[in-house]
C-alpha cells in the first residue's frame, strides 16, 4: 500500500535535501576559492611592505631533481615577497606549471614540452608570457632592475 | 495520514509568508541542517545560516500543487 507512494512531506524533505547539497557545494567551492587566493594575512603584508621586492629572474631558487610529479609549493615557499606570490597564483595552471619546471627543475623547453604534453615553441610562449604577466603584476618593468 | 495534512496546511501558510509556519517548517528540520552543517566534523555557523536561508527559499519554491498531484496518482497506483 505505501510503496511507491510519496507524500508531500517526503517530496519536499527531498527537494530540500537537493538544495541543500548544492548549497553545501557552492559553499565549499566558495571557501576553498576564497583560502586558495588569501596569500596576504596582514602580517605577511606588513613583512612585505618592509623588505624590498625582488623581480623572479633575481630572486635565488633552490632547484631540486624532479621525479614525475610537479611539486608547485616547493617554489612557492621559495617566494617569500608576497606581491610576486599573489602574481605566481594568478597565472594559468599550465603558467604555473611551466614556471615551476623551468625554475625549480632547470628544465629545458624541449623537457618541459614533453612533460606538459606540447611543443617546444608552446612551452618558451607560455613561461615568457607568465613572466610578463608577473613582471605586469608585480608592477616592474623590463629594464628596470638592470644595471 | 492526519500528520502529511498538517505538514501540508504549515506548507502552504508558510509559502503565504505566514512567519510563524515557516518557524515551524524551519524547526522541523533543523536536526538535517545541523547536521550538514558539518565541514570534517567541525559545525560551521555561516553554513548553517547558509541552510536556513535555503530552507526558506525552498518553501517558496516548492512546487505543492505539483507534488500534491504526484502524490495523489502515486497514491492510486499503489492501492
Amino acid at each position: 500500500m505505501r510503496k511507491g507512494k510519496k507524500t508531500v512531506q517526503e517530496n519536499f524533505s527531498n527537494y530540500l535535501l537537493h538544495a541543500v547539497e548544492n548549497t553545501i557545494r557552492t559553499y565549499c567551492k566558495t571557501k576553498y576559492l576564497i583560502l586558495e587566493n588569501e596569500v596576504l594575512s596582514e602580517k605577511d603584508l606588513e613583512e612585505s611592505l618592509e623588505e624590498p621586492q625582488q623581480p623572479l629572474d633575481e630572486t635565488e631558487v633552490m632547484g631540486c631533481e624532479f621525479k614525475g610529479i610537479i611539486e608547485m609549493e616547493k617554489l612557492l615557499h621559495q617566494i617569500t615577497d608576497n606581491h610576486l606570490l599573489k602574481a605566481f597564483c594568478s597565472l594559468s595552471k599550465m603558467g604555473r606549471e611551466v614556471m615551476c619546471l623551468r625554475i625549480l627543475y632547470e628544465k629545458s623547453f624541449k623537457e618541459i614540452g614533453e612533460i606538459e604534453g606540447i611543443t617546444k615553441k608552446k612551452a618558451e610562449d607560455t613561461y615568457y608570457n607568465s613572466i610578463k604577466k608577473v613582471r605586469k603584476i608585480v608592477g616592474g618593468t623590463k629594464y628596470e632592475k638592470r644595471r | 495520514m492526519k500528520r502529511e495534512d498538517e505538514f501540508e496546511r504549515i506548507l502552504r501558510r508558510a509559502q503565504m509568508a505566514d512567519k510563524n509556519a515557516m518557524v515551524k517548517i524551519v524547526e522541523m528540520y533543523r536536526p538535517l541542517l545541523v547536521s550538514h552543517a558539518k565541514i570534517r566534523g567541525k559545525f560551521e555557523e555561516d553554513l548553517y545560516q547558509e541552510l536556513v536561508y535555503t530552507t526558506l527559499k525552498c518553501i517558496f519554491k516548492f512546487p505543492l500543487e505539483k507534488a500534491k498531484r504526484e502524490s495523489t496518482v502515486a497514491a492510486l497506483y499503489s492501492v
